[in-house]
C-alpha cells in the first residue's frame, strides 16, 4: 500500500516528462531541403536559403538548406533522411518515387504552366542544325539523371534510332546546366541540352551571352522540376507544405521570392503528371 | 678648346671612372642574370608541371574532361610565379587523346594530339614542359600534361636591369656634370680670375679679397700671388732707386759713357755724351757709330769694340774723336757686358777726356827741359823751407847731389 501511494504520482510524472521530451525533440529536429542543379548559382544563392526558411515557417516544418553535387546525391540524402525535402528533377523523382516512395509535394509554374522544355544549344557560328547533326562531337550535360540535360536528348535521339552513347565522341558530364553553357562557350563541348528555365535565368544574368549561344531545338514540354518529400514526411506536413507553396504568391515575401526565382507559383499535381518522363525512361532503357 | 677646360676634363674623368666601375659591375650583374633567369624559369616551370600532373591524376584516371578543364582553368587563372606565366595547357589520356586543352578549337576533346617526350623545351620565350601523369596508387602512366609557360618576363627583367643600368649611367653623367659645374665654379673660374690677376703682378694691384671663399689651394695661390706682387714691387722700387742712382752717376760723370750691343748699335749714352756730341739719347739708340761719326772714325771705334768682344775682357786704350771743340783725346775703358746667363750682350765704354791733361803734360815737359838745361841753380822748397827739387846746374855748381839735399 505504501508503494501504491507513490505509484500514480510517479507514473504521471514519467508520462508528462515523456510527452515533453517528444515535443521538445520534434521542436528541435530539423530536416534538409536538398537542391541539386535546378536553379542557377547553387552554392552561393541566398535565395535558396531564404526559400527554405520561408517554407519552414509557413509549413511549420524546420528546414535547413543542403546542396548535393548530383541528383544521385540528392536521392541518397532523401533515402537516408526520409523526412527530408528536395527540389529535384522529374526523371530522378520518377525513379525515386518508384524505388524509395518519394512523395510529390508541388510543381513550380514556369510561364504559367508546370512544364518546361529542354533546349539543344551550341555556340553561335556552328553549321549544325539539330542534335543529330553533332555526330562524333562532344556533348555536354549537367547530370546523367537530369531530364532536360540527358534524358530528353537521349530520348529524342532514340526516337531517331540513335544511341546517345554511340552518337557522340565524348559525353561531357559538367555537373550543372550553367557549366554545360560554360563548356560550350569555351569550346570544350560542341553541343549541350539545357533546362529552359536555367537558360532563361542565365540570359537574364548574362544578356551579352545571347549573341554567343544558339538554341537549335526545343524538346518537350516536360513536367517541371518538382518539390518532393521523403517517404516518412507525414501526410499532414505534406498538406501544409502544399498549402504553403500553392498560396506562395499570395504571401508578400513568397511573391517576392517567386519573382526572384522567375516562377509564377506552385501547383499540386498527382504523381501521374510525370508519366511522360516515366515513358521516356522506359523507352531509353529498353 | 672646350675639352681643354679643367671642369670638362674633371667631369669626363669622373664619368669615365664611373662608367668603368658601374659599367663593369652592371655588365657582370647583367651577365649573371642573363644566365640565371632562364634556369630559374625552367626550374619553376618543371616543378609547377610536376605538381599539376600530380593534382590532376584522379580526373585523368576517370577521364573527367570537364572537371579537368575547370581545374586547369582555375590553375591557369591563379597561377602565380615570378618568373613564368602559365599560357597554355593540355591534358591527355594514355592514348594521347585530349582530355582538355586551353585551345579547344584547335585541340578538341578526345582528339589525338602529338606528344613530345617528357622534359622541358624552349621555343623562343616559351617553355613547353611535358610531364607524364601517374596513376595515384600503382604509379603507371595514365596520361600526359603539357604546359606552355611564357617566360618573356625574363626579357622584362633584363630590360628592367638595362633600364636600371641606364639610370645609373645617367646618374653618373649627372654627377659628372655637377662635378664639372662645381669644378667650373669653384676651381676653374677662380683660376681664370687668378690668371687675369697674374697680369697685374708687379703693379701692386693684386687684390685677393674675392678669393676669401675659394678652396684653400686657390686661396693659397692667391696669397702667394699677392706676396709675389708685393715682393716684385719692393724689388722694382729698389731697382728703380738703383737705376736712378746709376743714371745719376752715369749722367753726372765727366766721362763719356755709352753702351752698344754686339752689332754696334747704341743702347745707352750718358748726358756727357749728349752734350759733347750734341745728340740726344733717344735719337742715338739703335744707331751705330757709322750713323754718328765719319766713316774712318766709325771704323776705328768699331774696331776697338770688336776687339773687346773678341777678347771678352776689358781693354784700356786711347781714342781721339773730334767734336765741336776740335779733336779730343780720350782715355777709354771698354769692357764687355754679360747677362745673367753669362752671355755677352753689349760693350760698355767709359771715355775720360784727357785732352787738357795731355796738353799740360806737354807744357810741363817743356818747362822741365828748360829747368834741367838751365845754367843757373834752381831750388824748389816747400813752405817750410824743405828742399824738394834741385836742377842739374845745382849739382854741378854746388857739388852736392840731388839725393844729398832733397828733404
Amino acid at each position: 500500500m505504501q508503494l501504491l501511494r507513490y505509484f500514480f504520482p510517479v507514473l504521471s510524472l514519467i508520462l508528462v516528462t515523456s510527452f515533453l521530451s517528444i515535443d521538445e525533440l520534434e521542436a528541435e529536429e530539423t530536416h534538409s531541403l536538398v537542391f541539386s542543379g535546378v536553379v542557377l548559382e547553387q552554392g552561393n544563392n541566398p535565395l535558396l536559403k531564404q526559400f527554405s526558411q520561408w517554407l519552414a515557417k509557413q509549413a511549420d516544418y524546420p528546414l535547413t538548406t543542403q546542396f548535393t553535387d548530383s541528383y544521385q546525391g540528392l536521392s541518397d540524402v532523401l533515402r537516408e533522411n526520409s523526412k527530408a525535402l528536395a527540389w529535384t528533377c522529374g526523371a530522378p523523382f520518377v525513379e525515386d518515387h518508384a524505388a524509395d516512395q518519394q512523395q510529390l509535394i508541388a510543381i513550380p509554374l514556369f510561364h504559367g504552366a508546370p512544364v518546361y522544355r529542354s533546349f539543344v544549344m551550341t555556340r553561335a557560328g556552328r553549321t549544325e542544325k539539330t542534335l543529330a547533326d553533332f555526330k562524333g562531337q562532344v556533348f555536354a550535360y549537367s547530370d546523367p539523371r537530369s531530364n532536360s540535360g540527358f534524358l530528353a536528348p537521349s530520348y529524342a535521339l532514340k526516337q531517331q534510332g540513335i544511341d546517345i552513347h554511340q552518337h557522340f565522341r565524348y559525353l561531357m558530364h559538367t555537373g550543372l546546366h550553367e557549366y554545360s553553357l560554360e563548356a560550350l562557350l569555351a569550346g570544350q563541348a560542341d553541343v549541350a541540352n539545357i533546362d529552359e528555365y536555367v537558360v532563361d535565368e542565365y540570359f537574364k544574368a548574362n544578356p551579352d551571352m545571347k549573341d554567343k549561344l544558339v538554341i537549335l531545338e526545343r524538346l518537350g514540354p516536360f513536367p517541371f522540376t518538382p518539390i518532393v518529400a521523403g517517404k516518412d514526411v507525414p501526410e499532414s506536413t505534406v498538406v501544409r507544405l502544399q498549402q504553403a507553396l500553392v498560396s506562395m504568391r499570395e504571401d508578400a515575401q513568397g511573391a517576392t521570392m517567386l519573382k526572384q526565382f522567375g516562377l509564377d507559383g506552385f501547383v499540386v499535381k498527382p504523381v501521374s503528371f510525370y508519366q511522360p518522363i516515366a515513358d521516356m525512361l522506359n523507352a531509353v532503357h529498353q | 678648346m672646350f675639352i681643354n677646360k679643367l671642369s670638362v676634363q674633371t667631369g669626363l674623368i669622373f664619368l669615365l671612372g664611373t662608367t668603368i666601375v658601374v659599367g663593369g659591375l652592371s655588365w657582370h650583374q647583367y651577365s649573371d642574370e642573363s644566365e640565371r633567369l632562364p634556369i630559374v624559369a625552367q626550374r619553376d616551370a618543371v616543378e609547377s608541371t610536376r605538381l599539376i600532373a600530380t593534382s590532376v591524376s584522379n580526373e585523368v584516371l576517370y577521364r573527367k574532361a570537364f572537371p579537368l578543364w575547370k581545374q586547369m582553368k582555375r590553375i591557369k587563372e591563379r597561377f602565380n610565379d615570378d618568373n613564368v606565366i602559365l599560357r597554355e595547357f593540355a591534358v591527355l589520356d594514355d592514348k594521347h587523346l585530349v582530355l582538355t586543352h586551353s585551345d579547344a578549337v584547335h585541340y578538341p576533346v578526345m582528339k589525338q594530339m602529338p606528344v613530345p617526350a617528357d622534359g622541358a623545351v624552349w621555343n623562343g620565350h616559351d617553355i613547353q614542359v611535358v610531364q607524364s601523369v601517374l596513376h595515384p596508387s600503382d604509379g603507371r602512366v595514365i596520361g600526359v600534361v603539357i604546359l606552355t609557360f611564357d617566360a618573356s618576363s625574363i626579357d622584362a627583367e633584363l630590360a628592367k636591369l638595362r633600364q636600371e643600368i641606364g639610370v645609373s649611367m645617367a646618374f653618373a653623367m649627372l654627377v659628372a656634370l655637377l662635378i664639372a659645374i662645381g669644378m667650373s665654379f669653384r676651381v676653374s673660374a677662380p683660376l681664370q680670375r687668378l690668371s687675369r690677376l697674374a697680369a697685374h703682378i708687379g703693379d701692386g694691384e693684386v687684390e685677393i679679397k674675392s678669393f676669401r671663399h675659394t678652396p684653400d689651394e686657390i686661396k693659397a695661390l692667391a696669397v702667394s700671388m699677392q706676396q709675389a706682387d708685393q715682393a716684385i714691387i719692393a724689388k722694382n722700387r729698389q731697382l728703380i732707386e738703383n737705376e736712378a742712382l746709376l743714371k745719376s752717376l752715369i749722367d753726372n760723370s765727366p766721362a763719356v759713357i755709352f753702351i752698344k750691343d754686339l752689332e754696334g748699335r747704341y743702347i745707352l749714352i750718358n748726358s756727357r755724351y749728349e752734350d759733347i756730341f750734341n745728340i740726344r739719347h733717344e735719337d742715338i739708340v739703335g744707331k751705330t757709330d757709322a750713323d754718328v761719326f765719319d766713316a774712318s772714325l766709325a771704323a776705328a771705334l768699331s774696331k776697338h769694340d770688336e776687339e773687346v768682344i773678341e777678347r771678352g775682357d776689358a781693354m784700356v786704350l786711347e781714342e781721339s774723336v773730334p767734336d765741336r771743340r776740335g779733336l779730343r783725346h780720350y782715355y777709354s775703358l771698354k769692357f764687355p757686358l754679360y747677362d745673367t746667363h753669362k752671355k755677352m750682350y753689349a760693350v760698355c765704354g767709359i771715355a775720360t777726356d784727357i785732352t787738357d791733361q795731355k796738353a799740360s803734360s806737354a807744357q810741363i815737359s817743356k818747362l822741365a827741359t828748360v829747368v834741367d838745361q838751365a845754367d843757373e841753380i834752381i831750388v824748389v822748397t816747400n813752405a817750410d823751407g824743405i828742399i824738394e827739387y834741385v836742377n842739374p846746374a845745382f849739382e854741378r855748381i854746388s857739388g852736392y847731389s840731388a839725393e844729398e839735399v832733397l828733404g
